[in-house]
This record gives C-alpha cells, sequence and structure tokens, in this order.
C-alpha cells in the first residue's frame, strides 16, 4: 500500500446474481492527483463509486481512506463525513429549494456543532451570526462557480449545466478531501464543457483529490494525470493520458464494440 | 374543429362518464341520488378540464429556508389571529367554546403530524395512537398513582415518545409505504389494546373521573380557563416549531424530503433525524393527550379510532403540508366548518373524501403551501 | 384436537376469503406499486351486488344452488365496474405524482366508498337470504363443515387456478408481467399499459367482489363498514406472501386465516383482531419482502 495515496481499492470484487460487476480491482489514488477512470458502458464505473460511497458493500476486497480509516461496510453518510463526497450521474439535488439552500445543505455536517440547540430556540447573537456566515459561504462558493446570479432561484429551474456545477458547489462546502465524480462532463453543450473543465481546474488547485469517471477522451486528457481503464469489470489498463491513448487493449475495448 | 370531432370530444369527455357514473350509481344509490351522482360528476368534469389548462401554466417561485423577519401582512395576519383567539372565548356560550377548544385540540396534533407528513413527507396513519397513549398515560397515572396534571403533562409526552420508537425503529428503515401501512396497524393495535386491557385501561368502558389541572392563582377548571392554558400550549409549540424548522434540523429535514440519497451523500444520517423527527411527533401527540383527558375528565377508546388518524392528516394536507400557518388554518376549518354544516351530517364524509381526492389532483402541496 | 381440526377448517375458509383479496392488493401493487386502500371497500361493494341479486330474486327459491352463483355473477360485476371507476377518476389522474399523494388518494377514495354505500343502503346491517343448500353441514368424527364452507374453498381454489394459468399462459398475462416489471420498456413493445392497469384492477375488483358475496352468505349479514378491517387484513396476507406476489398472496391469505383462527382459540379471542396486525409489522420488521419474496424492499 501506498503512503501517498488518499484512496487505497485493493482486490474489490462485487457480485450481482453469477456476474462479477467488479473483478479485484486495484487502484491507487494519489494525493494531489486528478484520476480519471473510463470504460464502456456496463464496465463497472458507477460500481465502483457506489462501493466506495457505501451505496454497495463489496464482496471482497479493501478500500482504506487516508491510509488508515477502512471504508467497506460502511453507512453513506458516515463515509460522506469523513470528506468524501460523490456527484451522480444523473445529478440528485434538492429541486423544490433555491440553489443557495442546496449549498447550505452541503454544510449541515461540518457546522453541526456550531450552535447549541439552546442557540437555536432563542435566535441569540451566535446563531444570527454563524447562519449569516454560512449563506455567505455558500453564495462564495455558487460565486467561484459562476452561477451567482442563480442562487435564489430553485435548483430545479436551472440549466442542466447549472445543475452539475451547483453539485459541485454543494459538494465543496461540505470541505472534502476526495471530490468523485460520475460523468459530470454528460449532457452537456460545448460552453458548459469549457465552463466545467474550468471549474475542476480551480478546484484541483485547492489541493482537493478528485476523481471522475468520464466517457470523453477529449475531455479526459484536458483534466486528468492519471487514467485508469476498467472493462468487464477489471482493470484493463492504466498510466499516463498520453500511454493510455496509444494502448492497443484500451482501442480495442472501446472501438472493438462499436 | 368541424362539428363531428367536437361532438366525439363531448361525448368522451362529459357524456359518456356521466352515464357510467350514472348506471353504477344506480343499484347503490337508487335513481333519485344517481341523477344527483352525475349531475356531480359532469360538473366536475367541467371544473377539471377548466383547471388542466391552467396547469400547464409553470410559475416561477423563489425560496428561503432562512429566517428573515416576517413580513408585515404576515405580521399582522399572525397578531389578529392571536388577538382573536384571546377575546373571542370571552363572548362564546358554552358549545362554541367546547368546539373552539377542540379546534385547538386538533391544532396540537396537526402541528405534531406536520412534522412527518409535511416536513419529511413521511405517512403517518395511526398517529392518533399516540393521542391515545398520551391520555391514558394521563388517565392511569392519575387513577391509580395519583399523579396529578403538571407531574403527568410531561410523562405523558415522554411514554407517547417512547411508543414510537417501537414503531419507528424497524419501520423508518423501509419505504415510505409500508411505513404508512405499519403505523396504521400500530394505531389500531393500541386501540385494541385499549379495549381489551381490563385491568389497567378498563376497556370500552374508559376510564373516568379525570381531574382537571389546576394552578394556585388561575382559575382552569372553567372552560374559559381551560381554553387560554391550551392556547399557551399552542403559542409555545408554534415557537418550538417555527425555530426548528429555521434551524439546521429544518433543513436537514427538507434536504430527507427532496432526495434522502442526496441527503446522505452530503453526511447527513437520515436514519436518525427521521426517527428524531418521529419521536418529537408522538410527543406532541402525547402532550395533546394529557390536556385532552383533563379536558373530557374522561377517556375511552373510542376517541382514537383510524378515521381521527385520516382528520388529523387531512388537516395537515388541506392546509399545506409543511407550511405552519396552512396547518394551522386546515385544523381550524376541518373543526369548523362540519359545525356549521350540521344539517348535511350525512354527507359530512363523503365532502370530506372528495376533498382529499380533489386537493391531491389539484393542489397536493395544501391551500397555503409552499413545500419549503 | 377435534377443536384444532375445526378450527383449520374454520381458518381455511377466512383465509381462502383473505387469499382473494389480497390477489387484488398484490396486483395492483405490483403494477402501479400503490397500496389501494380502497380495495376492502371494493370487496364490501361486491356483497352488497351480491345482496341486490339476491334481493331481486326473492325468496322463492332458497333450495337451488344456482342463485349463489347468480348473486356471486352480481357482486363481481358491480365490484369490476367501481374498481375500474376508481382507477379512472381517481388514480389515472395522478398516477405521475407523489407516492404520498397517491397514498392520500386511495385512502380518499376508500372513505368516499365507504359513504357512498352507507347514504345508499343504510347505515344498518342488511341481512342475506339464508339458503337450505349452504347450511347443509357434514359431520366427520364429530367435525363439521358445511357446503358454504366447502364452496368458499373450491370457489376459491378454482379461481386461483384460473388466474394462475391466465398469468403464466396467455399474451395478456404475459403483458401484465411485463408491465409490472418494467412500464416503460412493455409500452416500448407495444404495450398498452393504461388497458393492462385497468385489467389489472378489473380483474382485481372482481375476485374482491366474489368474495364479498361469499362472505355476506357466510355471515349472513352485510355493513358499509366491513370492507376495512378485512381489506387491511387482506393486505397483511400480500405482504406476508410478498407484496406483487401472485402465489404468495395466495398462500399468505390461506395462512393469515389460519394464524387467526388458530390464534383466537388458544391464545385469546379479545385480541383477534390485533394478530394480523401484528404479523404485520412483524413480518415488515424481519423480512419486508415476504415469506417467499426474494428481493429487498
Amino acid at each position: 500500500m501506498d503512503n501517498n495515496a488518499i484512496l487505497s481499492i485493493d482486490n474489490v470484487s462485487i457480485m450481482f446474481g453469477g456476474l462479477k460487476a467488479l473483478d479485484s480491482v486495484t487502484i491507487d489514488i494519489k494525493k494531489g492527483e486528478v484520476l480519471c477512470i473510463i470504460g464502456p458502458n456496463g464496465a463497472g464505473k458507477t460500481t465502483l463509486f457506489n462501493c466506495i460511497t457505501g451505496f454497495l458493500r463489496p464482496s471482497s476486497g479493501s478500500i482504506v481512506f487516508d491510509g488508515s480509516i477502512s471504508l467497506a461496510g460502511m453507512k453513506p453518510h458516515k463515509i460522506a463525513s469523513y470528506g468524501i463526497y460523490r456527484s451522480f450521474q444523473n445529478l440528485a439535488l434538492f429541486t423544490n429549494i433555491s440553489a443557495v439552500d442546496n449549498v447550505m445543505i452541503g454544510a449541515l455536517k461540518r457546522t453541526q456543532f456550531s450552535y447549541s440547540i439552546a442557540d437555536m430556540f432563542f435566535h441569540t447573537k451566535k446563531f444570527l451570526t454563524r447562519e449569516s456566515a454560512l449563506r455567505q459561504e455558500a453564495e462564495n462558493l455558487l460565486e467561484f462557480m459562476g452561477i451567482a446570479g442563480k442562487k435564489d432561484h430553485k435548483a430545479g429551474e436551472l440549466s442542466y449545466g447549472e445543475r452539475k456545477l451547483l453539485e459541485l458547489a454543494r459538494g465543496l462546502i461540505t470541505k472534502p478531501q476526495l471530490l468523485l465524480l460520475d460523468e459530470p462532463a454528460a449532457g452537456l453543450n460545448p460552453t458548459e464543457k469549457t465552463e466545467l473543465v474550468r471549474a475542476i481546474k480551480k478546484i484541483r488547485e485547492q489541493k482537493i483529490n478528485v476523481v471522475i469517471i468520464e466517457h470523453d477522451m477529449r475531455f479526459v486528457s484536458d483534466i486528468a494525470n492519471w487514467i485508469v481503464v476498467l472493462d468487464y469489470g477489471k482493470k484493463l489498463a492504466e498510466g499516463l493520458p498520453d500511454d493510455v491513448k496509444k494502448n492497443t487493449a484500451v482501442i480495442e475495448a472501446y472501438l472493438g464494440t462499436h | 374543429m368541424n362539428l363531428r370531432t367536437s361532438i366525439r370530444t363531448i361525448l368522451k369527455a362529459y357524456v359518456l362518464p356521466l352515464a357510467w357514473i350514472f348506471a353504477i350509481s344506480i343499484p347503490i344509490m337508487g335513481l333519485v341520488r344517481s341523477i344527483f351522482a352525475g349531475v356531480f360528476v359532469f360538473a366536475g368534469l367541467l371544473v377539471f378540464n377548466i383547471f388542466i389548462r391552467r396547469k400547464a401554466r409553470v410559475q416561477k417561485s423563489r425560496s428561503r429556508l432562512t429566517y428573515t423577519g416576517l413580513s408585515f401582512a404576515g405580521r399582522f395576519a399572525w397578531v389578529f389571529a392571536l388577538a382573536a383567539a384571546i377575546i373571542a372565548p370571552l363572548f362564546l356560550n358554552g358549545y362554541s367554546l367546547d368546539v373552539f377548544t377542540s379546534v385547538l385540540f386538533y391544532t396540537m396534533l396537526a402541528l405534531g403530524l406536520n412534522l412527518l407528513v409535511g416536513d419529511l413527507g413521511l405517512l403517518n396513519l395511526g398517529y392518533i395512537a399516540f393521542y391515545g397513549i398520551g391520555a391514558y398515560t394521563y388517565a392511569i397515572l392519575s387513577a391509580k398513582f395519583g399523579i396529578g396534571f403538571w407531574g403527568s403533562l410531561m410523562l405523558g409526552g415522554i411514554a407517547a415518545s417512547v411508543f414510537s420508537l417501537i414503531i419507528a425503529v424497524p419501520t423508518l428503515r423501509l419505504k415510505g409505504d409500508y411505513l404508512a401501512i405499519a403505523t396504521l396497524g400500530f394505531g389500531e393495535i393500541v386501540r385494541i389494546v385499549l379495549n381489551n386491557w381490563d385491568s389497567l385501561t378498563n376497556g370500552p368502558n374508559g376510564i373516568m373521573n379525570i381531574p382537571r389541572p389546576s394552578l394556585p392563582w388561575i382559575q382552569l377548571s372553567t372552560g374559559i380557563g381551560f381554553f387560554y392554558l391550551v392556547l399557551c400550549f399552542i403559542i409555545l409549540q408554534v415557537y418550538l416549531l417555527y425555530r426548528i424548522k429555521r434551524s439546521r434540523f429544518g433543513r436537514y429535514a427538507v434536504a430527507i424530503r427532496e432526495n434522502e440519497r442526496a441527503a446522505e451523500m452530503v453526511g447527513i444520517n437520515t436514519y436518525k433525524i427521521k426517527t428524531l423527527y418521529f419521536m418529537l411527533s408522538a410527543f406532541f401527540g402525547g402532550v395533546a393527550g394529557v390536556l385532552f383527558a383533563s379536558k373530557q375528565m374522561f377517556v375511552s377508546p373510542d376517541s382514537f379510532t383510524f378515521i381521527e388518524s385520516v382528520y388529523v392528516l387531512a388537516m395537515v394536507i388541506l392546509g399545506g403540508m409543511g407550511n405552519i400557518a396552512g396547518v394551522m388554518a386546515g385544523a381550524f376549518t376541518l373543526v369548523v366548518l362540519p359545525e356549521l354544516l350540521r344539517e348535511f351530517v350525512l354527507y359530512r364524509m363523503l365532502i370530506f373524501s372528495l376533498l382529499l381526492i380533489t386537493m391531491m389532483l389539484f393542489k397536493p402541496e395544501g391551500l397555503l403551501g409552499k413545500r419549503t | 384436537m377435534r377443536i384444532f381440526i375445526q378450527q383449520i377448517i374454520n381458518g381455511l375458509t377466512t383465509g381462502s376469503v383473505y387469499a382473494l383479496i389480497a390477489l387484488g392488493y398484490t396486483m395492483v401493487y405490483g403494477i402501479i406499486e400503490l397500496i389501494n386502500f380502497a380495495h376492502g371497500e371494493i370487496y364490501m361493494i361486491g356483497a352488497y351486488g351480491g345482496l341486490i341479486v339476491l334481493t331481486l330474486i326473492g325468496t322463492s327459491h332458497t333450495s337451488n344452488i344456482g342463485i349463489v352463483f347468480l348473486a356471486m355473477g352480481g357482486g363481481m360485476l358491480l365490484s369490476m365496474a367501481y374498481g375500474f371507476t376508481v382507477e379512472k377518476f381517481a388514480y389515472k389522474p395522478i398516477r405521475n405524482s407523489s407516492r404520498l399523494s397517491l397514498l392520500i388518494t386511495a385512502l380518499g377514495a376508500s372513505i368516499f366508498l365507504q359513504n357512498f354505500v352507507m347514504i345508499g343502503q343504510g347505515a344498518s346491517d342488511k341481512n342475506y337470504i339464508s339458503l337450505n343448500v349452504l347450511n347443509a353441514t357434514f359431520t366427520l368424527y364429530g367435525i363439521a363443515i358445511t357446503l358454504n364452507q366447502i364452496l368458499i374453498f373450491a370457489v376459491a381454489l378454482v379461481i386461483m387456478l384460473s388466474l394462475d394459468l391466465f398469468v403464466n399462459k396467455t399474451m395478456t398475462g404475459w403483458a401484465m408481467k411485463a408491465t409490472s416489471q418494467d412500464p416503460i420498456t412493455a409500452q416500448l413493445v407495444g404495450i398498452n399499459v393504461d388497458t393492462i392497469v385497468s385489467l389489472t384492477f378489473i380483474i382485481g375488483s372482481g375476485l374482491a367482489g366474489i368474495a364479498g358475496v361469499l362472505v355476506g352468505f357466510y355471515y349472513g349479514i352485510v355493513n358499509f363498514s366491513i370492507g376495512y378491517l378485512v381489506g387491511i387484513k387482506a393486505f397483511t396476507a400480500a405482504v406476508l406472501g410478498g407484496i406483487g406476489d401472485l402465489r404468495g398472496a395466495m398462500v399468505g391469505g390461506l395462512l393469515l386465516g389460519l394464524l387467526e383462527s388458530l390464534g383466537a382459540a388458544y391464545l385469546s379471542s379479545d385480541y383477534k383482531d390485533a394478530f394480523a396486525f401484528i404479523i404485520l409489522i412483524a413480518i415488515l420488521l424481519i423480512k419486508p419482502s415476504g415469506l417467499f419474496g426474494k428481493r429487498q424492499a
């Protein structure tokens, strides 16, 4: 195991009925890098995210966070509280409430002891200042993502691209150590994609580790430091973006199926 | 549109449903009432078709969860309602005062249930059981152990909370539908036990001679005194509920209601929050039960039937799920309206059920609901 | 031992009724994931349908077994009509809104039908005509079984077998199965989902209607409020067998009937009605997917 790894996935397998959705997958995610997981549909990419975030329990293998915390079998909210945030392929926002409130909900766990029950009932000065500070922080993050103008709109009223950025903003307010993004660029138009690349690069500058599942090779080579290729639940290859692109097995997995 | 297609449309949209309802009503209702049923459906269809077109327009709305202070109109409405609640009893006769006291009981219940149904989107179909547990706690404590009203008040609420855990712990992990049906089962079990555990509850005859509350200087045993006592509790309850709503707990609830998965993703222990809300909701039910028992000075299982649970639920739905003022208005309407429509007592539940169905069809968020 | 066997027979009788009603719950849940609260009332309406047919026939043919089947037909048709109507008018317009709205609508429909019948037929009990044929009792080693009980059991058995054949061997049955598994794909392969949903309601309601008439003959009285408790119990039976599973509902119904009848005899008859609810909560606690369910609920 690498001490420099923020997340070590070691020999993880999971079975659905008789099918091995993940077959002894081993990946080390090093601190400070943007890692992209690519692979054809059904390769087990989202399944891997589900294992990391506790929505699925791996049949075997271990997932260790930050060198010592074993995540396998933990509840999703518990895993999230270690600073692992994940976005969903088809978005998971609170659609009927405003964008800024969406972001503020992201901070609930981190700020849960910032005021007491008594402060809450009597609206003490502490309560009011903490609340407005939190709102300010949320608004700043929307600004950072470039959607500050939509802060009072319901999340459901935002455009698809804006919603993706909102989900990212909600993730950032949790002060994550590891950000897992499931096909963030899917369904975005070219301008929105550029916005997203810009946002992810800014996130990387803040020393947040990012793992991205993606189909779009151009998008991937633009931001990834390291690429892992999954196919039929197995790790097919890994390496620097340029090396992976030249790898014949990868080309086959991608083009052979077309 | 030419004549033929418009005739066909009218046939399909109005005449056919009308004839069908008329035909199937005859065996049950007889001829005359079936004609009424047909006319009623016709009117309903007209309204429906007008509404459908209206619904297409999506309105943009803005919402905030944070406390930003009340608008002038909002403040005025609260002050006015409070003033009316304080002044009105002085001019009411005994019967009207009873009705208004009953409004207060149902308000407490509806506000308690709203924590689950409105704030979390969880259906509890046995809520009245907690009311019953509170009422019987006081009845039994006073009859067997001589514990007074003030001592029982908290205990009634706590007893309801503890019982709520029995049902919450296993079922809150399940899907919403199962929770609804499990709470319904729980409510029925409680009623059956109250009905049959003769040595403790005196069975169907109930427990009598429950003492009224007393305070050293204030007369509480009269109707008016008691009304003000319950009013004080409601003011306290509303204050607490607003403060909860505008705090992180309110946000927890919204997150869970809107998207449970996403809530877990940002680190919220959804199961724990749901359990807490369930207990708090039961607590309010239990306290209301103690107050109810001391008002009636008598409890029997008949007061805690399934239909009562549905009634409280309807108050939450009518007024606006999640909206505290709306829920209070819902309780007021559903208690006072049937009293005003005494002549239609036979049709009361029929109208009530139609109200539920049409609400779900046109305005599931309630008359005053904004769902935030 | 004699009491035990007698209770088994009684339990199988009520159990058959639960099974017939549970089928409707399970079919509807399987297809639109709705706990159809109004289903108990559909059963009650069936009982009234049978009563109406009997009233029309009069009291001159009480020894003719054909009357029973006429009454069953009447109950079935009336229940089918009401089941179909409730779906079309109450559920279909909001099929795509939240689960909470659907459940509340079902609750409203249930209360509506109860009061509708109460207004039309009065709040007091109504008597079924007592048929001499049905009261014929066979006694074997001191264990009594009436023709009525045999009839209930036989009718339930025939219906359940035919339903099983229908669902598993006909094209329509396959379409129903396909719709319950994946309505969107079913639509893509040309199945009219609306028709299938209507059909599901009609079949389920018909079964409940027949059950209503059978119970009418068995207990001799009907009332507008009989649907609530039986409905909840039949729902329990459906959950017991794994909701959405037809065979599960049949077994669940019989099992619940047996448990209730034995519980009333050996544990406490005061708490007879509580058993179903305790079983319901227990099964949700231990195995929410039902005794035979595979999928996790």
